[in-house]
């Protein structure tokens, strides 16, 4: 079977088939040998480099745990946020029950995807979003909670664009992970939307380094999202239009490394 | 085709390979376990004549549809804020500005990249389904134009090979779900993620269907005929 009948293959089954589809296990490890046999790109290479026995199921494994990883903090985040008495208004509670719905799916889509193909899902952990009191306020003004929530939102837009990226060998997958990126990229609007609505001047869109979110652990949220170079081609200014550095880093989303993912989740969980 | 090596690699970053060369070469590069199993003699140019632009065929082709789609959405926004509706707010003309400048650079940056293997610039646009003097006409088509870029930017993703072009195409759609987001918000308040399904994903759309309905915002015909299927 050609690669590409595999992956059509895969793409066409829905997950609700997948229950009595037995084959999907095989069809991945199969997947996942035939393209690490024969896959030598740039990427794979250099991720590859000092790991000669790795095989490319790891990788599609660690992308969608890695996403899933994120997608646990959004969902607790507004599971919290909506049982803490006084703190969403009326007026902003039906957004994010929208926004813990579509969160909560995501996850579920991820485990069913993490179980039909025989991998183990990690277990939920326990989140502290006052960030061992580093935040105290998190969870009971409103205006710090749309502070912590907007900058897991944005940093949880860049967690699926590394995921995308990391997924680059599944098409199934990582159209997923981009159609789930842009849901999340909705959200996080939708709650810099709200906190703009509290007087703060900003927009739905990150700006630099986020001159609005300058506090301690969450900042990290927004390192390295300043880039003004895009496939090589300087954005600032282009082709003799009058291109801001605010405009230029507000068009593009930058990927968060794992690495910087991991510090940035950590101070958040228990 | 021929084994791509390490060297074609080092080649690859060489200034000297034509913009032409390199989107090949970068596709065979980055997708080399996709491309092996589905090698194709095909490869075709974009064109454009007197009457038709055809965005050409494979990662070249596509980025050309995502160029097209940036093209619309930037001239779009450059007539509204050139045309205001009446009672156009602060707030509004405010949006409306950033959004516009996105669109200015998704599209310069694509133009710039593409180079000579770019559709033209600056395609003529067909408004005649729009009345810019109206905000109901306004908002409707922004959002509009937002959903239909989100969705098919997320369709090319689906079907581009080199990695570097799924990043970027990816980094741009979210941000134009930032401003779709918004639109929406400002429309019908609470609708910023109408557009998910039952698995809190965007609902992307081939290129095909994407194309069938923005092609007539344009003047001259589009296809994309020898673009990469689902």
């Amino acid at each position: 079977m050609k690669l590409t009948d595999i992956l059509k293959e895969i793409e066409s089954i829905q997950p609700e088939t997948f229950e009595n589809a037995t084959g999907r296990r095989d069809i991945l490890k199969n997947l996942g040998m035939k393209v690490a046999a024969i896959a030598t790109p740039f990427a794979a290479v250099s991720m590859f480099s000092n790991k000669a026995a790795a095989k490319t199921t790891d990788i599609l494994a660690e992308a969608i745990v890695f996403a899933l990883g994120i997608s646990y903090m959004q969902s607790a985040l507004y599971t919290q946020a909506l049982a803490a008495t006084g703190l969403i208004p009326d007026s902003a509670a039906d957004g994010f029950k929208k926004i813990l719905k579509d969160k909560n799916s995501q996850v579920a889509y991820w485990v069913y995807q993490l179980t039909a193909t025989g991998n183990v899902v990690p277990g939920v952990p326990s989140y502290d979003f006052t960030a061992k009191n580093a935040l105290p306020k998190a969870m009971t003004d409103y205006g710090t909670f749309l502070t912590v929530a907007h900058a897991i939102e944005d940093a949880g837009v860049r967690m699926y664009l590394t995921a995308v990226q990391m997924l680059v060998t599944n098409k199934a997958f990582r159209t997923d992970a981009v159609n789930m990126a842009t849901t999340n990229a909705r959200h996080a609007a939708h709650v810099r939307m709200l906190r703009r609505n509290l007087g703060v001047d900003m927009m739905a869109w990150i700006v630099g380094t986020e001159p609005n979110s300058i506090v301690g652990e969450i900042k990290k949220a927004y390192q390295n999202e300043d880039n003004t170079t895009q496939l090589k081609v300087n954005t600032v200014g282009i082709n003799g239009f009058a291109i801001s550095f605010n405009a230029a880093t507000g068009a593009f989303d930058e990927p968060m490394a794992e690495a910087d993912a991991k510090i940035f989740m950590t101070p958040f969980i228990d | 085709m021929k084994e791509v090596t390490t060297q074609d690699q080092t080649t690859h970053e060489s200034a000297s390979l034509s913009r032409r060369k390199f989107l090949n070469y970068a596709g065979v590069i980055a997708g080399a376990g996709l491309l092996i199993a589905s090698c194709k003699k095909d490869d075709v140019q974009p064109t454009a004549d007197a009457d038709t632009i055809n965005l050409g065929s494979n990662d070249t082709g596509l980025l050309n549809y995502a160029y097209l789609l940036q093209q619309l959405e930037a001239a779009f926004y450059i007539q509204v804020l050139k045309t205001p509706y009446s009672g156009m707010t602060k707030t509004e003309e405010g949006v409306f500005t950033q959004i516009r400048d996105h669109e200015i650079v998704h599209r310069e940056m694509l133009k710039n990249y593409l180079g000579t293997d770019g559709i033209p610039p600056a395609l003529e646009n067909d408004w005649s389904s729009i009345d810019f003097s109206l905000k109901s006409s306004v908002m409707a088509k922004a959002k509009f134009f937002e959903e239909v870029t989100v969705a098919g930017l997320n369709g090319i993703c689906r079907l581009v090979i080199a990695e570097e072009h799924l990043v970027i195409l990816a980094k741009m759609s979210v941000v134009d779900a930032r401003h779709s987001a918004v639109i929406n918000d400002m429309i019908t308040p609470g609708t910023f993620a109408e557009k998910a399904d039952s698995n809190g994903m965007e609902v992307s759309q081939d290129p095909q269907s994407s194309i069938d309905i923005t092609k007539k915002f344009f003047k001259k015909n589009i296809t994309g005929i020898n673009l990469p299927k689902y």
